[in-house]
């Protein structure tokens, strides 16, 4: 056997080596190279739907963003329409008040001076059939103390004159 | 009013105005009433259940017998018979009822302080008569509360003279004068 330092070619070695390579090229060529490649496009198409998919979404979450980017500037302007309103009504509603309570009370007034007209008349009456009263009173007390027998038989006379003028 | 008292005051009427004494009967009727009236035990002895029919005939045969006429005495007697003596001043409130009417007549009262003399109450019932057109029989009554004049009720109608009506009518149209 022949040596030549650390590193030597033998071209059978060599051969067979190569021999060896081609017969496992072959072999694995004829039955897993099909396989491998097609578990490699799948692969590869995974990675593309995926890629696609995120791309999508991000697109999807870009128009969502969008929207609720308009609605938020919908929102905030009926927010201002609202409040814009409710300062509207609310001075409406102030004035509303304002002017009821003053018809209320001119009402009020109007009522309690009615009221005051009717109680100082029913006091007056009060007043006037109480003297009434008492004059009457005081009346029939003098004309029974006053009448005499001949007062009263006169009175009768006259009543019987009377009662024959007047059917 | 019951319907005894009536129906026996139209039997009594009845007879009455048949035998043509009414003014007899209701005079004497008046005077049996007037003196159960005034002679209250009398009245009570009638109506005494512990005494007999016969025994009460025969009393009140003794305390009327002279004084009226036989029809009147018989419905006496059958008033006791029937039990139904408690009836008589009923009775004779219906009858007379029956006979005004018929005699054209009406009661009335007249209200005065004083009492009416005879030539006072002849007057008014003579008045009263052409007003109403009816023979009045006028009952005066005595009252202070009218002050003075008159006042006289006939059936539902009221004349009323009286001092006390013309200070009510006073009285009214003071009341009504407005005050300012």
């Amino acid at each position: 056997m022949e040596t030549t330092g650390l590193v030597s070619i033998d071209a059978r070695e060599m051969i067979a080596t190569l021999i060896n390579f081609l017969i496992f090229f072959f072999v694995v060529k004829h039955f897993f190279y099909a396989k491998i490649k097609a578990v490699m496009a799948k692969r590869q198409d995974g990675v593309d739907a995926e890629i696609k998919g995120a791309t999508e979404k991000n697109a999807s979450a870009a128009a969502l963003k969008a929207q609720y980017e308009g609605l938020i500037a919908d929102i905030k302007a009926q927010e201002r329409d609202i409040i814009r309103d409710a300062n509207a009504a609310g001075q409406a509603q102030r004035q509303e008040i304002l002017e009821k309570a003053h018809d209320e009370s001119k009402a009020m007034l109007v009522k309690a001076m009615a009221e005051i007209e009717f109680e100082k008349a029913k006091a007056m009456n009060e007043v006037k059939s109480n003297i009434v009263d008492l004059s009457l009173f005081a009346a029939e007390k003098i004309i029974h103390k006053s009448m005499d027998q001949k007062q009263h038989e006169a009175m009768i006379l006259d009543f019987i004159d009377k009662v024959g003028e007047a059917k | 009013m019951s319907l005894v008292a009536k129906r026996y005051a139209q039997a009594l009427f009845d007879t009455a105005v048949d035998k043509e004494i009414v003014d007899a009967m209701f005079d004497e009727f008046s005077s049996v009433i007037d003196l159960f009236k005034s002679e209250t035990g009398l009245m009570d002895l009638m109506l005494t259940p512990s005494i007999n029919t016969s025994e009460k005939k025969g009393i009140l045969d003794r305390v009327l017998r002279k004084s009226l006429n036989q029809y009147l005495n018989n419905f006496l007697n059958i008033l006791l018979d029937k039990n139904r003596f408690e009836f008589l001043i009923e009775i004779h409130d219906d009858f007379r009822q029956l006979v005004f009417p018929y005699k054209n007549m009406v009661e009335a009262t007249v209200l005065t302080v004083v009492p009416l003399d005879e030539a006072q109450r002849v007057a008014l019932e003579e008045k009263l008569a052409l007003r109403f057109n009816k023979k009045v029989i006028l009952d005066n009554k005595l009252d202070e509360s009218i002050l003075g004049g008159a006042v006289v009720y006939v059936g539902d109608q009221i004349i009323d003279g009286s001092i006390k009506n013309q200070l009510n009518q006073m009285k009214t149209q003071m009341n009504s004068l407005r005050l300012q």
